[in-house]
């Protein structure tokens, strides 16, 4: 389950490049494709096993025009659906 | 002296790669060479596969894809728990299979194979050539010296296309060889067909590529480099060979070699109508300076 206190990290099983500032994410089998948007691709090179979830939204609040609160939900509602598609995997 | 058996051969060329696939029995090679009509080969083959055909009483249920299920245990593979099993030796250039009979009632399954064995000796190949080349599900087809690729997946029309192309060249309906030499990218036809039988066995430069799609209209329409990447690469077999291989940079290969055909040759979404009037639309964007057009 993802916390505020995860430290949330790439899967390594993944194979993903920065295309037009979005992010592509493959699956090893080449079968499924996830894309992110633009601050979905700034979590993502900031998911990276050693900051928390809580820092993430700090970071997120600190470059984009967004309340604590609001960071710190959409951050957790978008590590938590990366984490069901085994995308991210989480230490507490 | 060994007497080889012309009869009990086929000798199948896929792009640059030979391979003579031998049988005990001359109604499964005469079928093969039927089949593979116009893409038939006497040269040298660079491998040899003895095809072992077994029969079995039971129905077997075919998938649709056998080339992820496959497993290896060192110079052995075996396909959907032994649809295809066998040994492959690269340095004698002999590989042995033993084939589930119901595999040669469709044969498109059984291409899957060899599907792996080209990437398989295409990986052999490549320190001699430098070329990249992956298989790719596309139609392709040449048209007044113009190389155009046409893909999608499955029902979006690349048989119709073919179809509708057969004025010109096409080189095939089904599955292509997007091959890039030198930093310019050429198409290549392959054996492997849909349902346009008519193709001819050649290359050309690639000069466009379209996303394809059946529409109420034609349309053309210019869509951003990430789309284009992601509908794509789709597109793309895995290029997994018989033995055993590093999954993800087999990936990372295909997404780049994805990122790097964008910048180099042109790509659009082709929204089309089942008939020959797509064609002009094509021709238009040859005036330049194209952004989106319709043609009613």
């Amino acid at each position: 389950m993802v916390s505020l206190e995860s430290c949330p990290s790439r899967s390594e099983d993944l194979v993903w490049r920065k295309i037009d500032e979005e992010i592509v994410i493959l699956t090893e089998d080449g079968r499924s494709i996830h894309t992110l948007d633009k601050v979905g691709g700034v979590i993502w090179e900031l998911v990276d096993g050693t900051k928390s979830v809580q820092d993430i939204a700090t970071l997120i609040c600190d470059r984009f025009d967004v309340s604590p609160e609001t960071a710190q939900a959409d951050v957790l509602e978008f590590c938590r659906e990366l984490a069901d598609k085994s995308i991210i995997v989480v230490q507490n | 002296m060994s007497v080889v058996n012309k009869d009990l051969e086929c000798g199948l060329q896929i792009g640059d790669i030979c391979c003579s696939l031998r049988f005990k029995d001359p109604d499964y090679s005469s079928l093969l060479r039927r089949y593979y009509n116009g893409f038939l080969s006497e040269d040298d083959p660079d491998l040899t596969i003895d095809v072992d055909i077994i029969s079995h009483q039971e129905e077997i249920h075919l998938p649709n894809s056998i080339i992820m299920s496959k497993t290896v245990n060192g110079n052995g593979f075996n396909f959907h728990s032994g649809l295809i099993k066998g040994t492959l030796n690269l340095g004698e250039r002999y590989c042995a299979i033993d084939v589930k009979e119901a595999l040669f009632k469709r044969i498109r399954i059984f291409e899957h194979f060899l599907f792996q064995t080209y990437y398989t000796l295409l990986n052999e190949n490549r320190s001699k050539t430098g070329r990249e080349s992956f298989l790719m599900h596309a139609c392709t087809v040449v048209k007044e010296g113009s190389g155009y690729l046409f893909t999608g997946p499955s029902e979006s029309g690349k048989s119709t296309i073919a179809k509708l192309s057969s004025d010109y060249t096409v080189l095939g309906d089904e599955i292509a060889i997007i091959e890039r030499d030198d930093g310019s990218y050429f198409i290549r036809s392959t054996p492997f067909r849909g349902d346009f039988r008519k193709n001819i066995n050649g290359s050309s430069r690639l000069d466009v590529i379209f996303l394809i799609r059946h529409g109420k209209k034609n349309e053309i329409k210019k869509i951003g480099k990430r789309e284009f990447v992601t509908r794509f690469v789709r597109e793309i077999i895995y290029p997994g060979t018989l033995l055993s291989i590093n999954r993800k940079k087999c990936i990372a290969k295909m997404m780049d070699f994805c990122s790097a055909i964008a910048d180099h040759v042109p790509f659009y979404e082709l929204s089309f109508l089942p008939d020959k009037s797509f064609l002009g639309c094509i021709e238009e964007l040859k005036l330049g300076d194209y952004e989106q057009k319709e043609v009613i």
